[in-house]
């Protein structure tokens, strides 16, 4: 159960549009062009990913369809950023904080999230394979549309997170705490939920609480 | 923008703290309690509250305007001429007004209450209880599940993919995400689920 009541301050990503005739996405962090448009988009992430690498955390972070591989950000706390469509691989996040962050729809893959306190953030629609979240607090975190692959979260806090339309497979939810969690996947195959409070999950849409 | 986000107990609802700190001021959106952690919070960044915005008159959501009208001189912002005995700037689907120094956007969503409004500030939307993620309202009938998913479909689902939402239930989700797996969107959602609800705070 996490604490009762918590207030959590973002500043918020700005929002700026790519300021390329035609392009609805938003800009990419340091630059008034998304990183479709931008032209040099490799010396961008590169940037980025060094910045990530040498700040203890980030704020009001605009990184979308970035690519990292290979980094090592323990203990970095990040809060307010877009990581939405990005390409994370082989990045060690143990310890990490992140508040208001947002991964959809990217892809994460061999990646080590253990004993990292994600709040209030969404991973919808990512692909999410062979990733730790073991020992992590994951509260009110928004999986929904997510492909979790041989991924494991055992040991975490997921109060009040959703796990709605996506695929489970070959995952590990072992001895978490499942109150207010929302488990209604497409699919679902090779899930343990061994000492798992699995009567306190939300399985059907007859016993939804809002 | 700073967006502070409140987990209520009561009625386990977020409440939304947004400041401008260009000007010092700040609105609340949805106050479901007042309690000294949202007053410090307020305080600490020497805002001044002067608007709140409720997206539907449910107890759960408002319980706190009484102690924050007592506390600040807020304009109270709703679909509604009052709420909970409070007068409101009433709103109308589409209006865009400004408050805490910020362009607000409002579009009506009924279904989940008659008088449901999502809240658009930059690229934020305060969706309420009308979406949230994986989920769209409850509702009391079909009928009520079918206007609440096509007006979200053609106020909400438009807006860009990396737009996030922050319901008054629930974890937050992107525009991209809602209109890719929500289930409340899927033929035959209202059907099989809205005549099995009787009851909805």
């Amino acid at each position: 159960m996490p604490a009762a009541a918590n207030v959590y301050a973002w500043p918020m990503h700005g929002f700026q549009r790519c300021a390329a005739p035609g392009c609805g996405s938003l800009s990419f962090q340091g630059s008034s062009l998304c990183l479709a448009h931008h032209p040099d988009p490799a010396a961008a992430q590169t940037a980025i990913a060094a910045l990530l690498a040498s700040e203890p955390g980030a704020k009001d972070l605009n990184a979308a369809g970035i690519k990292l591989d290979g980094l090592e950000l323990a203990g970095r706390k990040f809060i307010g950023c877009s990581f939405i469509g990005a390409s994370i691989r082989r990045v060690l996040f143990t310890g990490c904080t992140f508040l208001l962050c947002f991964f959809d729809r990217s892809s994460i893959e061999a990646c080590d999230f253990s004993g990292a306190n994600v709040e209030f953030g969404s991973f919808g629609g990512s692909s999410i394979v062979n990733t730790s979240f073991e020992n992590s607090e994951l509260i009110h975190c928004n999986f929904d549309g997510a492909r979790l692959t041989e991924t494991t979260f055992s040991g975490s806090n997921l109060y009040d997170s959703r796990f709605i339309s996506g695929e489970i497979g070959a995952c590990d939810f072992e001895n978490c705490d499942l109150k207010r969690v929302y488990f209604i996947p497409s699919r679902q195959s090779g899930v343990s939920f061994k000492g798992s409070n699995t009567m306190e999950a939300i399985k059907d849409l007859e016993h939804l609480y809002l | 923008m700073k967006i502070y986000q409140h987990y209520s107990l009561y009625g386990f609802s977020n409440v939304y703290l947004v400041g401008n700190d260009e000007i010092k001021e700040a609105l609340v959106v949805d106050p479901a309690e007042m309690n000294a952690s949202i007053l410090g919070h307020i305080e600490k960044n020497g805002y001044a509250l002067t608007a709140i915005l409720v997206t539907h008159n449910h107890v759960h959501h408002v319980r706190g305007l009484k102690t924050m009208l007592k506390i600040y001189n807020a304009q109270v912002y709703a679909a509604n001429s009052s709420v909970a005995g409070f007068p409101c700037h009433a709103l109308r689907d589409g209006e865009i007004f400004r408050a805490g120094g910020f362009e607000i956007e409002a579009y009506s969503v009924p279904g989940h209450s008659p008088d449901s409004l999502v809240f658009r500030i930059g690229g934020a939307l305060f969706t309420g209880d009308a979406l949230h993620a994986g989920l769209i309202g409850k509702t009391q009938s079909s009928y009520n599940a079918i206007t609440l998913a096509e007006r979200l479909k053609s106020r909400i689902l438009d807006q860009p993919d990396e737009y996030i939402i922050l319901p008054g239930h629930g974890p937050p989700s992107t525009v991209g995400t809602e209109r890719a797996f929500n289930v409340g969107f899927d033929p035959g959602y209202a059907k099989r689920v809205s005549s099995r609800y009787d009851f909805f705070v």
